[in-house]
């Protein structure tokens, strides 16, 4: 327990170095909405339309270049089969939007 | 003559020098360092776990009070024969009553669910001086509605007042017949199921339900005001389910929750047509709903809604959207929800979606998994 526990706050720090996710884009708020949901439900099916979900909307310009990083971070987490850090992250994603 | 003996003197000798040793002993500076060093990791130790102590005890409380709630509804189903309704409301009588709300069709009398639970809590003296078929902003129950009630409140919410202003679409306090309304807080909020039925859904003629959660298919059906063509959960607008109707089981279904007011104000008295429920902190999806989240929540998926990548929405218990119209609680990893058989459970913040919303329709065959 308290090892998955570091673990998710290891990652958690890794993506952010401990500062938080700054404001994102509407469009990358509603990814994170999506992944928190694909890894709550574990559906490993999903990840690779998610993916490529995301590419195209960075192409787009709908997202950012470090939003999509951040994105794909989770599915990588979500593809080890770390389903619990990845809705941990998409988690914290949301939560840091709050004001 | 006596002699006293020669040891007071030899004693005097002997203990004198110790004394002035002792008088010089004292703290040092680093000794008196260390020692504070200690107490601070010895207090950093303990008031955590006094902490989560208290947050435990909060929590406990919490699940109580839901307990009251959970037995006084099965009392009123076996006194009426069936749970009491979301809201009361003459929204489809012909003609409308003049106070009824264009854009929702909520109407008068709008007495809540928790409002006809006030005779099954020891709360009689309450409920014998509320007429239920007069508005719950009638002159005559100015000061029964913002009575505040110790088992609508959990201790961990924060503290706030016991009573609050009802608001209007602006966060202005919401003027009716000419009347601000003060109503009582509760903390504690019903299920609409997966679907909900307010806002504009209230007064709409037709409107999108999902008909199979797994598949998102939809349907489109008629609603003409009527919210129980929506509903799939125990409480909705002029709601009357009995046992009968919760087909999935009494203690494979939510019934109640918890709604902290760190995220917004709900109360035990009802549903005021016009008012609006406001979030006290913003995220991007959360903002102002309808007058029926005073009292109601659900957990979706509903009106046929997706998300970006073409999955329903389910927001369970604490979901990070924050949306008025969801379960929240500030106890840590979780909270607690009252089924249909009374009995209370605290969920997980990480609660499997598709189960939360198995668990909140009451009749769709699908409560298939246990809920944590």
């Amino acid at each position: 327990m308290a090892g998955r526990f570091f673990a998710i706050l290891l990652a958690v720090s890794l993506c952010l170095g401990c500062g938080g996710y700054p404001e994102i884009s509407p469009t990358a708020y509603q990814y994170a909405k999506a992944l928190y949901s694909v890894a709550n439900r574990e559906r490993s099916e999903k990840l690779d339309a998610v993916s490529h979900q995301i590419y195209e909307s960075q192409r787009e310009g709908k997202i950012t270049e470090r939003e999509a990083e951040w994105l794909r971070r989770i599915i990588d987490d979500a593809r080890r089969g770390e389903w619990q850090t990845a809705q941990q992250v998409a988690r914290q994603m949301m939560d840091d939007q709050v004001r | 003559m006596v002699k006293f003996p020669s040891h007071t003197a030899e004693s005097h000798e002997r203990v004198a020098p110790r004394r002035s040793n002792r008088s010089l002993y004292g703290f040092t500076l680093v000794e008196l360092l260390v020692v504070i060093a200690v107490i601070g990791l010895l207090v950093s130790f303990i008031l955590p776990a006094l902490g989560s102590t208290r947050g435990l005890a909060h929590q406990i409380h919490c699940a109580s009070n839901l307990k009251q709630l959970g037995i006084a509804l099965r009392n009123h189903e076996t006194m009426q024969g069936f749970f009491p309704p979301g809201y009361t409301s003459q929204s489809t009588v012909d003609p409308p009553p003049a106070t009824r709300d264009a854009d929702t069709w909520d109407a008068p009398p709008g007495w809540g669910w928790s409002s006809y639970l006030l005779a099954y809590l020891d709360a009689e003296h309450l409920a014998s001086a509320i007429s239920f078929d007069q508005p719950i902003w009638a002159a005559e129950h100015r000061d029964v509605v913002n009575q505040t009630l110790p088992y609508f409140l959990c201790p961990a919410a924060e503290s706030v007042n016991p009573t609050f202003s009802v608001l209007d679409a602006d966060a202005n306090p919401l003027s009716i017949e000419g009347n601000p309304v003060e109503v009582g807080r509760s903390h504690y909020v019903a299920s609409h199921g997966q679907e909900s039925c307010w806002g504009e859904c209230g007064a709409s003629s037709t409107g999108t339900v999902f008909t199979d959660i797994y598949t998102s298919a939809t349907t489109e059906i008629a609603i003409e005001g009527d919210a129980s063509r929506v509903a799939d959960g125990p409480f909705y607008r002029n709601s009357r389910t009995r046992v009968r109707d919760v087909q999935d089981g009494l203690s494979r279904t939510i019934f109640l929750g918890e709604h902290a007011s760190d995220l917004s104000d709900k109360t035990w008295a009802g549903v005021i047509p016009g008012a609006y429920t406001h979030p006290r902190f913003s995220s991007p999806e959360n903002g102002p709903d309808a007058a029926a989240t005073l009292t109601l929540v659900h957990a979706g998926p509903s009106g046929g809604e997706l998300d970006i990548t073409g999955e329903p929405i389910i927001h369970s218990i604490n979901f990070p959207t924050y949306h008025v119209g969801q379960m929240y609680s500030v106890h840590a990893g979780g909270g607690n929800v009252c089924l249909g058989d009374g009995s209370v459970r605290f969920v997980s913040d990480d609660v499997n979606l598709l189960v939360w919303a198995e668990w909140s329709s009451m009749a769709e065959g699908e409560a298939g998994k246990d809920l944590e």
